[in-house]
């Protein structure tokens, strides 16, 4: 080899050696850049390519009320969507319209419209059932076969969704609350809990085969989904359903625009009733249901603006007024300002007063609502006829700082920390009186119960502070939160906030307002065999003059209060009265909830005339014999037998003296019934006559211990057929001296 | 140099096994006209042939049995490894079908689920205190339970009983009495 070769050798070889090395350089720096530099992007395309990462949704937890009863329990449901824009003709358009309409109840109008979008994705309906999502897809199979060139299956799409079951459908609606299409609380617990509700999802990362889809599982990394806790709540079904029944009654009876009430637990604050009527089915949130409502959005012909007042019906139909809305408490604010001046010594219960019917405030004259004055009167007697001079007197007498004092420790001035979202704040000038801006006429007429305004729940807690011996206790809603086994996560402790007055004045003033039910103001809230304490209060609303607010509050028994309770009718037609309109109501819901508490009634004896006697043991006596032993009766023998085989009402039965006892002698003899007379209106005398006419007998409920008093209601509607000698419950109110302001 | 049992390599064209020119060294040479000229075609490459020892026919046979042996378990090895890898591949098409068959018995239970909680929700909701009352007022004519009917006793006072209507109530000794009488009476039969 000669030299000039070497040479040639030698820079070619230089050469390759070069090109190597910058192949190399280009390959470490490739290296680097794929490893290093852009190392984590790579990373997750490979990753998102090799390996198949699952989401697991955390079942959202359960409600139940106090008894264990489901309210509220999510279970799998399926979402289906169409991806318009892969239809291939009208003819199939149609027909997918047509069978989605038919299958999901949609009406073909508002498909039609979603159908004719330019859209890849629009979704027809969430939480579908899986009875429905098989209908589909046996559509989709269907359509399949007859044409394998059909895209159907790419045109209606199904995909895993979550649905919330409330089984009551409008029970305690305004409290729980509901959720959205991405199951998240809405409204009521189920946005406050919303965190405890939900749990954390979870999530499988497993390797992908060529099917894209699992591999087997030694690939497989889980990291399980923490299901929501679950949440008992202090509600009692029983209780509420009896509140919301009598509401709805109550709507119904004074046409009033809404009607909202409380039954709260006066030593722990715990709530076991609350409702804000008209309310909504939960399972339909977005559906307005009451129908004057309706009839308004109607009328409105632009569509945007239509959209807007749909909206807002749809808030005023979510809120729950109990904790949200404002009212001036009226008369009822009396009860927490007599309080205040017992305990600071400014008045006692032989405190005096002439009421002359109006009273001089400042440059002002402030008129009784008994324009002839209630003449002089002593303190009880001031709450029993609610008179307003003697209370602003009182209040003038407290003066604004001691006033202030109180309105402040009973929870005015404050929110009172409910567990529910969007309670009421209190603003000082705005809808109460600050200490500094306070002058002789705010005083005075904050004395009783007007140019302010509280929310129900401070206003049955501060009524509770009265009930439980003066503590002012926090109210709330959740009792406890479960795991998914059923162990108590937390447990909600009642929280005594502070000591507002003493046990002393606390139970005096109890005395004064079992006074006010039995022979004040507040006597149709009158419960035979309980001690109900309470006040009635009316008030003209601030912002809508000529429309009233008529409530109740108080608490039963009186001797050792168990439940508070507050009844609030807004915009009554007719008579506005708290006496007339919220204290009956407040009776009913007393007399039930107490029975079903087994708070055991201790009667009078002037109680006991109104009640009743027992019915004697008839059967197996001859007529002769039976007729003798009760001849205190009037006796309908129905049979040609010669001895007893039953009777009714049965023996120890309860009946008025001078009652029906209907005797069969004869086993096979049908059972009579008779057509039940119209009560409403009657006098007690009047009405025991009309079901004694009938072969009826009848049990006197409500006010029945007082002049003027009228049936206004009965257990069962007139016009239906019940067995001869049945007993018909009937109830009384009176519309004398229960007038207040 | 080519002799016994290699004479029959005499007649081969070794050129056949030298290496060809790489299409690089053909290009150059065309380019620069300074690639080594080809080698005449008839003369005869330098070679150098190694010689194998001779080795006997028993060797020569044994060697041929080991090689035979070798290739034996050369074959054998790769049944054993493709039978391995079969049943792997068959063990992963099980865990993979059962792994399918648990997702959809999985799948099974959560739709089963659902619909026993949607079945319960729906039970619950026709046994609503609403419905319950109106069914029992209305279909069945009852009435609600109240105060007047709870009939409270009073036990402070000494232990008596009561008999409503007009029941006489035997003294105990009587009854006791009238007892051992009967008893006497049928052991005497």
């Amino acid at each position: 080899m000669n030299s000039r070769s070497l040479k040639q050798l030698s820079v070619r070889a230089t050469v390759a050696l070069w090109i190597i090395f910058l192949a190399f350089a280009v390959c470490i720096g490739s290296l680097v850049r794929v490893a290093i530099i852009d190392g984590e992007e790579y990373k997750l395309k490979a990753e998102k390519n090799q390996l198949l990462d699952t989401k697991v949704s955390a079942g959202r937890g359960t409600i139940y009320d106090a008894n264990m009863n489901v309210i509220a329990k999510s279970a799998s449901a399926w979402l289906v969507y169409i991806v318009p824009s892969k239809i291939e003709s009208d003819e199939q358009r149609k027909q997918i319209v047509s069978m989605l309409s038919e299958t999901l109840k949609i009406d073909e109008e508002t498909l039609t419209q979603k159908a004719n979008r330019d859209s890849n994705y629009v979704k027809i309906a969430g939480e579908v059932e899986e009875e429905q999502k098989n209908k589909i897809q046996d559509y989709i199979k269907q359509e399949t076969k007859k044409n394998k060139k059909s895209k159907i299956n790419e045109i209606i799409g199904i995909d895993p969704d979550t649905k919330r079951y409330y089984p009551y459908s409008n029970f305690a609606s305004t409290i729980i609350g509901f959720v959205n299409s991405d199951d998240e609380g809405t409204a009521g617990i189920e946005k406050k809990y919303n965190s405890e509700l939900t749990g954390i999802s979870g999530r499988i990362i497993a390797a992908k085969n060529a099917r894209q889809s699992k591999m087997a599982s030694e690939y497989e990394t889980m990291f399980a989904a923490q299901e929501g806790s679950n949440l008992v709540l202090t509600i009692n079904e029983v209780v509420q359903y009896y509140l919301e029944q009598s509401l709805n009654q109550a709507i119904t009876d004074t046409g009033a625009k809404y009607a909202y009430g409380i039954v709260m637990d006066v030593d722990t604050g715990a709530i076991l009733g609350m409702t804000s009527k008209p309310d909504f089915d939960l399972n339909s949130p977005n559906t307005v249901f009451s129908e004057s409502v309706l009839e308004d959005l109607e009328k409105i012909e632009n569509e945007e603006e239509k959209k807007k007042e749909k909206q807002n019906a749809l808030f005023a139909q979510w809120r729950n007024r109990t904790i949200s809305d404002t009212y001036e408490p009226g008369s009822v604010f009396k009860t927490v300002v007599v309080s205040a001046a017992l305990e600071e010594g400014v008045v006692d219960l032989n405190t005096k007063y002439t009421c002359t019917g109006s009273i001089r405030v400042a440059d002002r004259t402030q008129n009784c609502w008994k324009l002839g004055g209630h003449g002089t009167e002593t303190l009880t007697e001031g709450l029993m006829n609610s008179c307003n001079p003697f209370f602003i007197t009182i209040g003038q007498r407290l003066g604004k700082e001691k006033f202030y004092k109180y309105f402040e420790a009973f929870g005015f001035t404050e929110k009172t920390n409910i567990d529910l979202p969007a309670e009421s704040v209190p603003v000082p000038d705005v809808t109460y009186h600050s200490l500094e801006k306070m002058g002789i006429s705010e005083l005075s007429s904050s004395s009783f119960g007007q140019t302010f305004q509280v929310s129900p729940i401070q206003m049955i807690t501060a009524v509770s502070a009265i009930a439980n011996g003066g503590k002012l206790m926090q109210p709330y809603i959740v009792d406890s939160i479960l795991d998914t086994d059923g162990n108590v996560v937390k447990k909600t402790n009642p929280v005594v906030k502070r000591q507002v007055i003493s046990e002393k004045t606390a139970s005096t003033v109890a005395g004064m307002m079992e006074k006010v039910v039995s022979i004040g103001t507040g006597k149709n809230a009158y419960v035979a065999g309980y001690h109900v304490a309470g006040k009635t209060g009316t008030s003209e609303k601030l912002n809508h003059k000529g429309f009233y607010i008529a409530s109740f509050a108080g608490f039963a028994p009186a001797d050792n209060p168990e439940i508070a309770i507050l009844i609030a009718i807004d915009e009554p037609e007719g008579a506005h009265g708290g006496g007339v309109v919220a204290a009956p109501i407040a009776g009913e819901i007393l007399e039930k909830v107490l029975t079903y508490l087994n708070v055991e009634p201790q009667y009078e004896d002037s109680e006991m005339k109104n009640i009743s006697s027992t019915t004697p043991q008839l059967v197996g006596k001859t007529v002769e014999q039976a007729k003798q032993i009760a001849s205190n009766y009037k006796i309908k023998v129905i049979g040609g037998g010669k001895e007893v085989v039953s009777q009714t009402p049965a023996a120890s039965s309860q009946i008025r003296t001078g009652g029906v006892i209907v005797l069969y002698t004869d086993e096979t003899a049908a059972k009579q019934t008779v057509e039940v007379p119209d009560f409403n209106g009657m006098t007690m005398s009047q009405a025991n006559s009309a079901a004694n006419r009938e072969g009826l007998n009848v049990r006197f409920s409500g006010t029945t211990n007082s002049s003027g008093v009228n049936a206004y209601k009965q257990s069962v509607e007139a016009g239906n057929k019940v067995e001869i000698g049945s007993v018909i419950t009937v109830y009384f109110k009176t519309s004398v001296n229960v007038e207040d302001n | 140099m080519a002799s016994g049992r290699n004479n029959k390599y005499d007649n081969f064209d070794f050129s056949d096994f030298e290496p060809r020119q790489s299409s690089y060294e053909r290009n150059a040479a065309r380019k620069l006209d300074t690639a080594p000229k080809s080698r005449p075609s008839g003369s005869k490459p330098n070679m150098k042939l190694v010689k194998r020892p001779k080795k006997s026919y028993a060797q020569t046979k044994s060697d041929m049995k080991r090689a035979n042996l070798h290739t034996a378990k050369i074959i054998a090895i790769s049944l054993v490894l493709l039978v391995m890898m079969s049943a792997l591949l068959y063990g992963r098409m099980k865990v993979d079908e059962l792994d399918r068959q648990i997702q959809s018995k999985k799948n099974e239970l959560s739709v089963a689920q659902s619909e026993n909680v949607r079945l319960s929700m729906k039970l619950d909701s026709l046994i609503s205190l609403k419905n319950v009352e109106e069914y029992a007022q209305n279909n069945l004519g009852m009435v609600k339970m109240e105060n007047y009917q709870i009939e409270y006793i009073d036990l402070s006072g000494e232990d008596k009983a009561t008999v409503s209507g007009e029941k006489k109530v035997k003294k105990q000794t009587q009854n006791k009495a009238s007892f051992i009488s009967r008893f006497m009476e049928y052991m005497s039969k």
